[in-house]
């Protein structure tokens, strides 16, 4: 009988939502190593992460630490994080030196310092991930998780655009679950598409069943936060729960597949002259189209501490005051219990659908 | 705008870090220019008032500064810097001001005089004068004049703050490096306090913005690679420098200042055999907490010159 020993290194990420399932895809299928999927996060995660963090280091930064170790503890041997343009690109850095402090030994790949940097750099970083890489079948891999991303942007957006509406409760929920295992487990472009295509149809023949004053929630904010189901304490499924159609630009489609932040600028000129920081264009362009479009509320999402999003606060205010729209702030630390949350989400709901009912 | 028109500089964020390249700048076009006053309970309470809740301690006091300038001159001078290299960036504030001040003070229709300028824009610090100075409607060669004229009394400030300091390190008095942003550390109603709270203990203070600047961010590279922030790297490369030629040294941060909160963690991981005080800032209105502090932080660097707690390995 041969042995067959598995010598692929075990790759992780921090999590982030569902974007998790592209990673996987991205590092086996293309890099050909093995990507440890971390189960969903949970109140331990949180923990670990707070306890080892800096006092008011932002929430992402804590729950990323968080899945780091707990990928440790899950066998990984080399991390990788991510850079960005706010202090994310510190993180890296602050969080290798913890995780060598707190005794773990990996390898850990901090991605801001590759940043800008030449192709041949990364082509150089994927060959130390795996020496036997073939750059034919990463730029393919790639290629399809990248397409992956996509679709799940797509299926994701369209689920909270209808679940909220569904005649028979629960169905859209089946069938978005559905559709994410089989993102989870896909193998290949074929299983991607096949897919995708069986959740698009599946949800084209849902019955629906829209109340006679419908009400649509535009959600903006901070990029992880808002993205990150955790993070945010289900945000948006609570939305749907609700009743209520929700719909979020900020995805990574959106953001990193489409048109440049720098090209929305001229749309919103009238409340900002300038980039007014990373995720900023983004927010006050998707607020201002929210509010042009007649939505009936804005929620805007960020994690304490995050300096773009709280200097998108008062532009939106003057966009709320400007459209008559009301917004919720909801800014996120490291909370244990979401009741507090569920009191105010059903009280904006609630004055929504009223004011709709009353004033028009 | 015409000849005789007054242009105000809030005292605040980095105006205490190039006030005196902007003033000089504005005075060689022919504007004259004028100063908030200095800061104090007030200005901060007027400030606090517009801002939302969460904003850092001292944007809460520039907007302050700001309304104190109302009605005091024709035009208000917020640059929007976002710093000139990708390792060598500004906070995302800086990006935001001018809009920020706008779109807070919507109502009261101020007039905001800016000039932008990225680290993706691979631009200078000349070109950008030279785009402000031609913006005030000066040719060219105006523009340029009296930027050099502005840069060089900026450089002999400098110059004249870092040998001062290099002076007092010769002293034998208890010295105490007072690290953080300049506009914390310098500001009467900030880090003033602190200063005066530690001399009137008999100690020096030392101060991490009037470290060699060229030194300090040399030094900052050892310390980290990737760290994105201008100030933070002088703000570490002078403490870096400065920890083995002070007694002690106070960290400054403002509640919550986004890229303190990070490197003042690590900052503190990498400082050893030195007393370390972390102090962080909010607008309290009593010293008395921190006074204590300071006190017993003195008394460690006391206890410790005098052989202190056994084998200092």
């Amino acid at each position: 009988m041969e042995i067959r020993i598995d010598d692929r290194k075990k790759i992780a990420f921090p999590r982030i939502n569902h974007y998790d399932y592209a990673i996987r895809y991205i590092v086996e299928q293309g890099l050909e190593a093995k990507f440890v999927l971390l189960p969903p996060a949970t109140k331990e995660t949180t923990e670990l992460g707070t306890k080892y963090s800096p006092d008011y280091a932002c929430a992402p930064f804590k729950h990323s630490l968080g899945s780091l170790i707990e990928a440790l503890e899950a066998g990984a041997e080399v991390l990788v994080e991510t850079g960005g343009l706010c202090r994310l690109d510190y993180y890296g850095e602050l969080q290798k030196e913890i995780i060598r402090e707190l005794g773990y030994r990996c390898e850990f790949i901090n991605l801001a310092e590759y940043m800008g940097g030449k192709k041949k750099e990364w082509l150089k970083l994927a060959r130390q991930l795996n020496p036997k890489l073939n750059p034919a079948r990463l730029a393919a891999g790639v290629y399809e998780g990248v397409k992956m991303a996509e679709c799940m942007d797509e299926i994701e957006e369209s689920y909270f655009k209808h679940a909220g509406f569904e005649a028979e409760g629960g169905s859209f929920k089946k069938v978005y679950r559905q559709f994410l295992l089989e993102m989870q487990i896909a193998e290949n472009k074929n299983e991607i598409k096949a897919g995708y295509q069986k959740a698009k149809q599946a949800f084209a023949e849902l019955p629906l069943k829209i109340p006679e004053n419908p009400v649509r929630i535009g959600v903006v904010g901070e990029y992880f936060t808002i993205m990150d189901e955790h993070s945010n304490q289900y945000l948006q499924e609570k939305l749907v729960r609700l009743g209520a159609s929700v719909y979020r630009f900020m995805n990574v489609t959106n953001c990193h597949l489409r048109a440049k932040a720098s090209a929305f600028l001229p749309k919103i000129k009238e409340y900002a002259q300038y980039s007014m920081g990373p995720t900023t264009t983004w927010t006050i362009h998707a607020a201002l189209d929210y509010a042009k479009r007649g939505f009936d509320g804005i929620i805007h999402v960020k994690s304490f501490g995050c300096t773009p999003e709280m200097d998108a606060i008062p532009v939106l205010q003057n966009i709320s005051r400007d459209y008559h729209i009301p917004v919720l702030y909801l800014t996120y630390d490291m909370q244990d219990s979401d009741t507090g949350l569920d009191t105010r989400l059903e009280a904006f709901y609630d004055m929504l659908e009223r004011k709709k009912k009353v004033l028009r | 705008m015409g000849e005789n028109h007054t242009i105000g500089i809030p005292r605040g964020l980095m105006a205490y870090r190039e006030g005196v390249l902007w003033k000089n700048f504005f005075e060689n076009l022919g504007y004259p220019c004028v100063f908030s006053p200095k800061s104090d309970r007030r200005i901060l309470g007027q400030g606090t008032a517009r801002a939302v809740d969460e904003t850092c301690l001292p944007f809460k006091m520039y907007l302050g500064h700001v309304m104190e300038l109302k009605g005091k001159c024709d035009v208000i001078f917020i640059p929007r810097m976002g710093g000139f290299t990708t390792r060598e960036k500004m906070c995302t504030r800086y990006e935001a001001l001018p809009d920020l001040v706008r779109n807070i003070f919507r109502d009261e229709h101020m007039e905001v005089l800016s000039v932008s300028y990225d680290w993706y824009d691979r631009t200078t610090e000349e070109k950008v004068y030279l785009e402000l100075g031609m913006s005030l409607g000066s040719t060219r060669k105006e523009a340029k004049k009296a930027y050099n004229a502005a840069r060089k009394k900026q450089e002999t400030w400098r110059k004249a703050k870092e040998k001062g300091q290099q002076q007092l390190l010769e002293t034998g008095k208890t010295k105490v490096l007072l690290s953080g942003h300049p506009y914390v550390i310098h500001d009467a109603y900030m880090g003033g306090e602190i200063t005066g709270i530690l001399e009137k203990m008999g100690a020096k203070v030392l101060y991490s913005d009037y470290v060699e600047q060229g030194s300090a961010m040399k030094r900052s590279y050892e310390f980290s690679r990737v760290m994105p922030w201008l100030i933070n790297r002088e703000i570490a490369g002078a403490t870096m420098l400065m920890r083995k030629k002070v007694d002690g040294i106070v960290l400054v941060s403002a509640y919550p200042c986004g890229p303190d909160a990070l490197v003042n963690d690590m900052l503190i991981r990498r400082i050893n055999g030195i007393p370390v005080l972390s102090l962080t800032l909010d607008a309290q209105s009593g010293t008395a907490g921190v006074e204590t502090r300071i006190e017993s932080f003195i008394d460690i660097i006391k206890y410790q010159k005098a052989g202190g707690y056994g084998n200092q390995n």
